[in-house]
């Protein structure tokens, strides 16, 4: 099924592997990041091969943050601490003959240990489509949604994150379900550089080539969005509905 | 300027004269001979298509130390004829030539492995009279010879030294563009070897001959390209064994090329320091080998032997 303020599953894909192009050719990126420009390349050919089942993306990038720093700082490369965080950004674009099923991204921060990832902070953020078939979710809740925690992803089992340490999070418990605009991939990764910034992540940021996608994709995702909450806050329908009336679905 | 198809190979070991023979090579031998005079006498000729010489020619007539070298003598036949290929051979190790002497030839081999090179000698000849004859409008019609996959042009542009992308009209070009096709065969990045190829699809090399058949669009078929040393394009690859066999969730070319017609247990790659599977990346067994085996990329860090660069893998080694 197809909401009214989100963009086609084409449109969509095709804006987020243009965000993968960028990754994976950008300089910043494969000198300080290298799983994020590794990633982004293999999985940049995965989609492009296979656009009718959707897209899939797992990465990481390792930041220094100094809340996070215990202890008395020494530098490593090029003059910077080490780095101490793990920051994991994910999507996935679920379609079945090309429409929706399911649409999520996935921010987690974890703690660089001497084993493991301990998870410190994981998001989901989720677009939920009606199946169609008539049957009703256990309980309603907003379409484009913040949740925290939510599952384990494979990749970061694979990654070395251990079960213990996401249970500690409670994922089990769903709710609450936070209304929240649509995420994309551009989206995410600026947000995950902006809140973990360091010096040479702020010029990536500023560059008119990664400014130019996030307003694309702001554009993309963001605009209809806002403007189906404008539409419903002034009541343009006159029909008195609140956000949650149109938001949530069943 | 008319090129002939005449192949000189200038050499001070009358011996050589049989593989030059055998090459289809005009052998001017230039014992007890004035290696000046004679090199005057051979650029009154039309431009050949391709010189072999012999690094060291201390076996000519003549005192002057500049006129023992091979490497004096590629200047100077580049002076006049820029577009021919010149191939060094020498019987020294290649790692007492210094890099600067060495760059004085479009390649230089080891005699004793001369018939190893015959398919790449035979590549550069036909490489360099292919661009010789060529008019680029830009360097965008450089890449054309190449024959890459579309959607990899932006990038080969990005990634397209310099001196290529401001001179493609420069009579060194074919020398260039040699080097940088060198480089692409050389660093997988754009082109596999059959090695990184087999453990992209998930599979050992045994494998990877299983079903090479399938990725024959893949195969790198530009300009220089030899066919016992094959290279495949890593986009085509991923492109192909994705069509074939499309991807579960969580699955990538490693996983999926298992899938492939044929491919039994015994074919599968395994990572060759923790012996599970799924090995995603070729590595090299520490900083000072040359053996290379499949490996997790968490089995291995960075090979200080290697800058990392940007349109390419990075060249790492075993954790120790």
């Amino acid at each position: 099924m197809s909401l009214d303020f989100y963009p086609s599953a084409n449109d969509l894909i095709e804006s987020e592997l243009s965000v993968l192009n960028h990754l994976r050719n950008d300089t910043y990126i494969k000198e300080n990041h290298y799983h994020l420009a590794d990633a982004a390349n293999k999985y940049y050919a995965r989609s492009k091969a296979n656009y009718e089942s959707g897209f899939e993306f797992f990465s990481y990038f390792d930041m220094w943050h100094r809340p996070a720093h215990q202890g008395k700082l020494k530098l490593a490369r090029r003059g910077m601490p080490p780095p101490n965080l793990r920051l994991v950004v994910a999507s996935l674009i679920r379609l079945k003959k090309g429409v929706f099923q399911n649409v999520t991204y996935c921010l987690a921060v974890c703690r660089l240990g001497r084993t493991g990832f301990p998870i410190l902070r994981k998001f989901h953020f989720d677009i939920t489509f009606s199946s169609g078939d008539g049957k009703k979710k256990s309980q309603a809740h907003p379409s484009c949604h913040l949740q925290y925690c939510g599952e384990m992803l494979p990749a970061m089992a694979e990654m070395g994150v251990l079960e213990t340490q996401i249970n500690q999070l409670n994922p089990w418990l769903s709710e609450p379900r936070l209304f929240s605009p649509p995420m994309s991939l551009a989206l995410l990764v600026d947000m995950a550089f902006h809140e973990f910034p360091d010096q040479r992540s702020t010029k990536f940021r500023d560059t008119s080539a990664w400014k130019d996608l996030i307003r694309k994709q702001e554009a993309l995702v963001l605009k209809p969005f806002y403007q189906k909450c404008l539409d419903v806050i002034v009541d343009i329908h006159d029909q008195k509905q609140t956000l949650a009336d149109v938001f949530y679905v069943d | 300027m008319s090129i002939s198809r005449k192949i000189f190979w200038i050499d001070d070991d009358g011996r050589r004269k049989r593989t030059a023979d055998d090459i289809g090579a005009d052998f001017v031998n230039v014992n007890e001979e004035d290696l000046g005079e004679t090199v005057d006498g051979l650029l009154k000729r039309p431009q050949p298509s391709l010189i072999i010489l012999d690094h060291i020619l201390d076996k000519t007539a003549g005192t002057n130390p500049f006129f023992k070298k091979g490497s004096t003598i590629a200047e100077a036949l580049k002076e006049k004829w820029s577009t021919c290929p010149v191939v060094g051979i020498t019987n020294a190790d290649l790692d007492t030539i210094d890099l600067r002497t060495q760059r004085a030839y479009d390649e230089l081999f080891a005699f004793s492995h001369f018939r190893e090179y015959i398919e790449t000698i035979g590549a550069i000849r036909r490489g360099f009279a292919t661009i010789a004859r060529f008019r680029a409008r830009g360097p965008k019609d450089l890449l054309s010879l190449l024959k890459p996959p579309g959607d990899e042009i932006d990038r080969l542009m990005l990634a397209l030294p310099e001196d290529l992308k401001n001179s493609f009209r420069d009579p060194s070009v074919a020398s260039n563009l040699y080097t940088w096709v060198e480089k692409l065969v050389a660093r997988p990045g754009f082109l596999y070897d059959s090695l990184w190829a087999a453990t992209l699809t998930g599979l050992n090399e045994k494998g990877f001959e299983k079903v090479v058949a399938l990725f024959d669009k893949a195969i790198y078929k530009g300009v220089f390209s030899v066919s016992d040393n094959p290279r495949w394009w890593s986009s085509r690859l991923t492109e192909i064994v994705y069509k074939r066999s499309p991807p579960e969730s969580g699955e990538m070319s490693w996983h999926v090329g298992r899938k492939l017609p044929g491919i039994k247990d015994e074919h599968y790659s395994c990572c060759y320091k923790c012996k599970e599977e799924y090995p995603e990346i070729v590595a090299y067994l520490d900083a000072e080998s040359d053996e290379r085996r499949p490996m997790h990329l968490r089995c291995t860090n960075l090979d200080p032997r290697f800058k990392r660069e940007l349109y390419f893998e990075d060249m790492r080694m075993m954790l120790g």
